[in-house]
């Protein structure tokens, strides 16, 4: 892996909530490294600990203990602040400004020169879509609008780390898509993105790695083709199949299972395949057509979510 | 610097957006015209000989009336009005800028910003005392102006009461940020400063009370008390005297206010850097 922009070790968090001052552990025993230039995903059902995390990376939320360090220093390190973009989940901008005054004054914020800002406002709400919107006042915004106008925030001071918190949330289907677009280009140009989403399509599209975390700790981490991989699965179409000749089948197969005419079977190695097919052909049956399967990231998650449900 | 500019200046915008403060730059401004062009003073020897409002005689009541001794009136009428009014509207008007600081969704932003959580609360602090600051001096200065120019008398009274009535706006406001960071509440803000002014009272008048009072305890804490808040009645005392251009006697109620003022902004200040957002 490349050098880390963001290393957590073993970092915990507990909040204390009611009268009773009842704890909460909302990140237990996290450990994460996020390479230079990587699109990293991270994934939970709500209430996981996935903002809670990023708020600690920030320094927006102490750390209790472990260590966290981003671009190189220790997390909520003011300077390297100026080198992060956060694009918040529910952001909320000053009402009264209009689109191009929230992002002159986050750029001030961030300590972007003033000649910059010129240079810069204009384009990146061109980018984000709310060039002809960048004159009026927020409260006249759509959420999809102020969403986007969040995304131009984010960039504006040309962060080397970008942090989103579901930066999809409320935007219709085209605008997703313009969305990720601009993700990929803050990709190319070399910009490590850490993103929160529900949308494990979107993650899926444009994640390299992700981890899935639920109840604070992670339950699982890798590459989305790691996640997403069930072994050697496919999916046969080779009209009705005999009863014996099912059985020669399972005999080699770790699982085989009929739907529709279609056979789904699960094999240990691309020679049990062969077996299988051998059978098939063997038994008179003409084989129409083979697919490998790969679940999709959504399913891999629900069923990482339900094996740590079900375990004891 | 620059960063905790930005801050001060997006909270004057903030403020300035309000109808509050908008109401109170008409309203100056109104009161301004009028002096400017629709009084008119004709003065004989260093005394108000004739004066017409829109071009009506006023009447005088056959009495010679010092231009000085009017000066001095109409500015100590003007001081004392912003003194009470003035302050009233302030602390409504600015009472909701921590809670809506703290708000989800922006206080995350602000503070992912390469801005210490200290330089982010006291620029806060410092864009609503500027807020505050120009339209008190608006008013204040354009009057002493204009009657300066009317009368040819430029007495600095107004100008000393409106560094008073900022100061205790100052005060009030390290106040409304500690209950505003604690409470996150524009509504419990406003009703414990509001809260302050009787309170102020009653204890610049404890000697009243405790000589009725036989337990040594009470009598203790109400002078604690009196110490430790601001005395507000007693500022506006002094305000009146500096704005009629006497002497303004003990400045210690100044003094002891403005401490509990500093007291209140350092609490929050440490609270707000301390919490979890």
């Amino acid at each position: 892996m490349s050098e880390a922009t963001v290393q957590v070790l073993d970092l915990q968090k507990t909040f204390k909530t009611g009268w009773n001052r009842e704890p909460i552990r909302a990140l237990d025993g996290i450990t994460l490294s996020v390479g230079r230039g990587e699109v990293f995903g991270l994934l939970g059902p709500n209430g996981a600990g996935k903002t809670t995390l990023i708020k600690v990376l920030l320094g927006i939320t102490r750390i209790d203990t472990g260590t966290a360090e981003v671009l190189g220093r220790p997390a909520g390190d003011v300077e390297t602040r100026a080198r992060v973009g956060y694009l918040p989940e529910g952001h909320r901008y000053p009402l009264h400004l209009t689109g191009e005054g929230v992002l002159r004054w986050f750029a001030r914020l961030s300590g972007v020169p003033g000649g910059k800002i010129d240079r810069r406002a204009g384009k990146l709400l061109d980018r984000v879509g709310l060039a002809r919107w960048s004159g009026v006042r927020l409260r006249k915004y759509s959420k999809g609008m102020v969403q986007r106008l969040g995304l131009a925030v984010s960039l504006i001071h040309e962060p080397e780390l970008l942090f989103l918190d579901e930066p999809t949330d409320g935007v219709d289907p085209l605008g997703r898509a313009e969305i990720r677009n601009i993700l990929l280009e803050e990709k190319e140009r070399g910009t490590t993105i850490f993103i929160n989403s529900h949308l494990l399509s979107e993650i899926e599209r444009i994640c390299g790695r992700v981890a899935i975390l639920s109840h604070g700790k992670i339950l699982r981490a890798g590459t989305v083709g790691d996640l997403t991989d069930q072994g050697l699965s496919y999916r046969l179409d080779a009209g009705p199949v005999a009863e014996a000749v099912l059985e020669s089948i399972r005999n080699i197969a770790t699982s085989v299972t009929t739907n529709n005419g279609s056979l789904h079977l699960r094999v240990p190695s691309l020679e049990g395949l062969n077996a299988c097919l051998d059978s098939l052909r063997g038994a008179g049956n003409l084989i129409r057509h083979v697919a490998e399967e790969k679940s999709s990231l959504e399913e891999s998650f629900i069923k990482i979510l339900e094996g740590e449900e079900t375990r004891p | 610097m620059t960063k905790i500019l930005a801050v001060v200046d997006g909270t004057i915008r903030e403020s300035m957006a309000k109808f509050t403060f908008l109401a109170f730059v008409l309203m100056s401004t109104l009161i301004l015209m009028v002096i400017t062009f629709a009084v008119n003073l004709d003065v004989v020897d260093g005394a108000l000989a004739t004066a017409r409002l829109f071009g009506q005689d006023i009447h005088l009541g056959g009495q010679s009336i010092a231009v000085d001794q009017l000066v001095t009136g109409v500015q100590a009428t003007l001081a004392g009005l912003l003194f009470g009014v003035g302050l009233f509207l302030s602390i409504f008007a600015t009472a909701n800028l921590v809670p809506v600081m703290l708000e989800k969704g922006y206080v995350d932003l602000l503070l992912s910003k390469p801005l210490s959580r200290p330089a982010l609360f006291l620029g806060r602090y410092l864009g609503a005392l500027s807020v505050v600051g120009i339209n008190l001096f608006y008013l204040v200065v354009g009057v002493w102006a204009v009657l300066g120019f009317k009368t040819g008398i430029w007495k600095p009274g107004v100008l000393k009461a409106g560094l008073i009535i900022l100061l205790t706006y100052g005060v009030l406001l390290g106040f409304m940020m500690m209950v505003g960071v604690l409470t996150r509440s524009s509504s419990i803000t406003i009703m414990l400063s509001y809260f302050l002014f009787p309170v102020s009272l009653f204890l610049a008048f404890r000697s009243n009370l405790t000589v009725m009072l036989t337990s040594k305890t009470l009598i203790y804490v109400l002078d604690g008390l009196y110490w430790i808040l601001p005395k507000i009645s007693e500022v506006a005392t002094i305000m009146g005297l500096v704005a009629a251009g006497k002497p303004a006697g003990t400045l210690a109620p100044l003094l002891t206010s403005a401490l509990f003022g500093a007291g209140c902004l350092a609490l929050g200040t440490l609270y707000f850097t301390r919490k979890d957002y």
